[in-house]
């Protein structure tokens, strides 16, 4: 079912994804579905007792019990009075936020490009295993979003939504992470797909995420080019988001206190994170998706 | 200012459209990059940027659009061989007056490959060189001046000119170029004359007449040897009774300071026939007599200077007098009137000359006129009625009012030869002492007469001229006297046959380079081929033909039926010293034509800054273009 599903939900958005991508999507939503909870399909079960339909185990009566759930076949057999057990079953709300700012049509490929991959095959992967999944364009603010949806059903009008996404505007994730702190209902697995070129509006987001008890994960594309640039010479540099100018006599040594900038304010944000107990997943967009995806489930905490 | 390749319009057009061409490009040039960055904060706390990059940036294009129009203006300017006004403008005028010596010393190969050709290109040097506001003259020097340019300072016209010299084999006269320079370059502002010469000349000039006029006088030095041996004369005559042998006469002459060894080889038509080893000490001249087996027309005396293996001598840098011609002329057969009643002794020295065509009349059968159709004439004990016309030997004439050619007055009894003449072509090296004479006559000389051999009562042996012929009169009695017996006799009448017959048409008179001489021509034309082989018509004057040889070595001369041979040398006037000698002080020679092209060409300092300009234009090009 999670295959017929799985296959209808993919088939109808090829143009998000090269048909190979695809193909590898759906492969790939099979393997993560069995590597996860075994053979169980439908939706994520979290492994507490409590109400629920399926059998999980037996324990001892004990006053104030209630009686229906005691299995009297059991007692037939054992002459023991033993309640029964259930695996109560959670729904899991899985948020993706895409920096949708104009920093993001930077890139080659375009980290919004990326971005949007890397989102579908995630809404792909959570809605294949009945999360409730939501997506939400940020910029300085909520841009767009998609109310949660889930099951396989989901998989065209989150895909649409991506695909209706562009790169424009300022960033403020800060800002953005509270709008939509105050916009989602249910808490979960905040996903924040970005460039984070201000790694410390990035540090910002996501404690703002901490603080909104949401659970979150990072990850940050990286343009090699812009991460580290070698062009020189006389140069008129443009904001992406502001378009601002600047005239700049770009030279060697110039190019070199940036790169140490940008490492520092990488390493900063690492150490934010890594304090905070926050999955940082730093990926070059130069590595095609599918296997940075694998990646992200190898490494295991934000699929699975 | 002037421009010497383009007019003030074409250079103001051509420097307008390479301007339009440089703002075009300069307009269009692609402007710096916008790269869009994702966070301009970044940079902007980094780097100096803003207003300052952009002003420096303006900077930046505005000299180098600066430095790209100084140098189309530069390169422009310079192409167009800028002649400023300071340049032009009268300075400190000169004329100089270069004389080349192109003499016979000048072709002494002291200096390779000759001294003529060192001079050549000193001159070179010095029309290079030629400061400025100089006018120049050219000319070359021998015996004369030969201009080679007029006043001039197209260098290009000057050194055409120089091509033209040549050298010749004519000994230098300095003072013909004293004498030129001084109507050439009175009056001229700040003359000078420059001598390109070794100073080996015929005469010692004297340079006072140019000192007065105002004219001052340099020598630029060429040469420094001193060897020369020369042969100074080479002539050769045939043996009046032997075809097959001749007598050659060479005189050498050692001008060095040193004495040298050297061989005298003799060619008879290009083959040697004699060898000799002299030794010539310093300074001396040595004259040699040879008796030659020789009968063909041409000979030629060389000396070749000999230098040992160990012990290696001086050599001789002058080749050109180290070598001589001389024509041995085939005599001709001449026709002579024997008037005697007989005498085989002279009948027998008669026939011993195949040149000799004798016929003997006897006294009484002479009329007077009849000598005339002879060319010589012989009276033994018979004087004629009246001179004969024609050159004639008389032997023991007897006395004749009009017919002897001398006055007898006396006799002198058992005379002897006390003087001879040994100097004398007729008497040289014949021995006379002890000839035995009974008697002989007491003549009377006349003015203008010579005793060739005299007694101590008188002459025996007269030469003199009677009638505009000459004569030659032994005073004896050839029966009265032994002399038939010795073997002088024969050659004595040879001579005397010899010396009488030769004042006809005469090609054996030697001929010399550069000087005209005078030839018997019946009539034009006279051809004249030279060594080289070059033909040539000699003017005629009257009934003489002018030759003036300009190549030693045997010149052919061809007249109306008759073809004939001349052997040419170099003018033994002069003395062969090549030593070379300071006649003036010495001209520096300026430096290098480069460092005057530099001085006169403002366009190259204009190229030059233009060079650098474009050198800045590139250096800023390559600041703003780098990657």
């Amino acid at each position: 079912m999670a295959a017929n599903t799985g296959s209808e939900g993919a088939s109808a958005d090829f143009e998000l994804f090269d048909p190979t991508f695809a193909r590898r999507l759906r492969a790939l939503s099979l393997q993560s579905a069995r590597s996860a909870a075994g053979a169980a399909h439908g939706p994520r079960r979290v492994r507490s007792l409590g109400a629920g339909s399926e059998f999980a185990d037996y324990r001892e009566y004990s006053s104030g019990d209630d009686y229906r759930h005691v299995d009297w076949n059991a007692y037939a057999r054992s002459e023991r009075l033993l309640v029964r057990r259930h695996q109560r079953e959670v729904d899991l709300d899985v948020h993706l936020l895409l920096d949708c700012s104009g920093s993001m049509a930077g890139g080659s490929p375009p980290k919004l490009r990326y971005a949007l991959q890397l989102a579908a095959a995630i809404a792909y992967l959570g809605l294949c295993r009945y999360d409730r999944v939501s997506l939400w364009a940020v910029r300085d603010t909520v841009a767009a979003s998609l109310s949660p949806v889930r099951g396989p059903r989901g998989v065209r009008p989150a895909f649409e939504f991506l695909r209706g996404l562009s790169a424009r505007g300022r960033t403020d994730l800060s800002q953005a992470v509270r709008a939509f702190s105050a916009h989602a209902e249910r808490r979960g697995l905040a996903i924040l797909i970005s460039d984070l070129f201000d790694a410390a509006a990035g540090v910002g987001a996501v404690e703002a995420l901490r603080k909104a008890r949401f659970d979150p994960h990072v990850i940050r594309l990286i343009d090699a080019a812009e991460h580290a640039p070698s062009r020189l010479g006389e140069l008129e540099l443009v904001d992406a988001e502001s378009g601002a100018e600047l005239a700049l006599s770009v030279t060697p040594a110039l190019l070199a206190r940036y790169r140490l900038a940008r490492q520092r304010e990488a390493e900063a944000l690492a150490r934010s994170c890594a304090d905070h107990h926050v999955p940082l997943h730093v990926l070059d967009t130069r590595m095609a998706p599918e296997p940075a995806l694998l990646g992200l489930l190898r490494r295991g905490g934000l699929v699975g | 200012m002037g421009l010497t390749l383009l007019r003030g319009w074409q250079f103001a057009l051509a420097l307008a459209l390479v301007w339009l061409l440089i703002g075009l490009l300069h307009s269009t040039r692609v402007k710096p990059a916008r790269v869009v960055v994702p966070l301009l904060e970044l940079w902007t706390q980094l780097g100096p940027g803003g207003p300052l990059a952009r002003a420096r940036r303006r900077i930046t294009r505005s000299l180098s659009l600066a430095c790209a129009l100084s140098f189309a203006l530069l390169a422009t300017l310079a192409a167009a061989r800028p002649r400023p006004a300071w340049l032009t403008a009268i300075g400190p005028a000169r004329t100089r007056l270069i004389v080349l010596d192109a003499g016979r010393s000048m072709q002494a190969v002291d200096v390779l490959p000759s001294r003529f050709a060192r001079a050549r290109a000193l001159a070179q040097a010095l029309i290079d060189a030629r400061p400025r506001h100089t006018t120049l003259l050219l000319a070359q020097l021998d015996a004369g001046v030969t201009p080679l340019s007029g006043p001039s300072d197209d260098e290009a016209a000057l050194r055409a000119a120089l091509g033209r010299a040549r050298p010749t084999l004519v000994v230098t006269r300095l003072a013909a170029a004293v004498e030129y320079a001084r109507t050439q370059l009175q009056g001229r502002p700040n003359p000078e004359l420059v001598l390109i010469s070794d100073g080996a000349s015929a005469d010692p000039p004297s340079l006072e007449s140019l000192t007065a006029a105002g004219i001052s006088v340099r020598q630029v030095s060429v040469g420094s040897s001193a060897h020369n041996v020369a042969i100074r004369a080479f002539s050769v005559r045939a043996q009046a009774w032997d075809a097959q042998r001749c007598e050659a006469l060479i005189e050498l002459e050692n001008a060095d300071r040193v004495e040298h060894a050297l061989e005298l080889t003799l060619y008879e038509d290009d083959a040697p026939i004699d060898l000799r080893r002299l030794t010539l000490p310093a300074q001396t001249r040595a004259r040699h007599f040879y008796p030659l087996a020789a009968s063909g027309q041409r000979l030629v005396a060389r000396i070749t200077p000999i230098t040992a293996a160990d012990t290696p001598g001086p050599a001789d840098d002058q080749p050109l007098d180290d070598v001589a011609y001389a024509v041995l002329a085939q005599r001709p057969l001449r026709r002579v009137l024997w008037v005697s009643s007989g005498d085989r002794y002279v009948e027998a020295a008669l026939a011993l000359d195949p040149h000799l065509q004798v016929e003997r009349i006897a006294p009484s059968a002479y009329r007077g006129a009849e000598a005339r159709a002879y060319d010589l004439a012989i009276f033994d004990r018979f004087a004629p009625p009246e001179p004969p016309g024609v050159p004639s030997l008389y032997l023991a004439a007897p006395a004749s009012p009009s017919g002897s050619p001398l006055r007898v007055t006396g006799k002198l009894r058992r005379p002897y030869f006390e003087s001879v003449a040994r100097d004398h072509p007729m008497l040289r090296q014949i021995s006379l002492r002890d000839v035995n004479i009974a008697e002989a006559q007491r003549v009377a000389l006349e003015p203008g007469d010579r005793a060739l051999a005299s007694a101590a009562q008188g002459p025996l042996i007269v030469a003199g001229e009677r009638g505009g012929a000459p004569f030659i009169a032994l005073t004896f009695d050839l029966r009265h006297s032994d002399l038939p017996l010795r073997v002088a006799w024969p050659m004595l009448l040879a001579r005397s046959l010899a010396l009488l017959g030769a004042s006809a048409p005469d090609l054996e008179l030697p001929l010399y380079v550069g000087r005209p001489m005078p030839l018997p021509a019946a009539a034009p034309p006279v051809r004249a081929r030279d060594p080289a082989g070059l033909e040539r018509e000699l003017p005629v004057r009257g009934a003489e033909a002018w030759i003036r040889p300009q190549r030693a070595g045997f010149h052919a001369l061809a007249a109306v039926g008759s073809l004939q041979l001349a052997a040419a040398n170099l003018d033994p006037i002069a003395e062969p010293t090549i030593a070379p000698r300071r006649i003036a002080p010495e001209l520096e020679l300026p430096g290098s034509g480069a460092a005057r092209a530099l001085e006169d060409e403002p366009g190259l300092w204009l190229l030059a800054c233009a060079l650098l300009v474009l050198a800045v234009y590139w250096l800023l090009q390559a600041r703003s273009a780098r990657r």
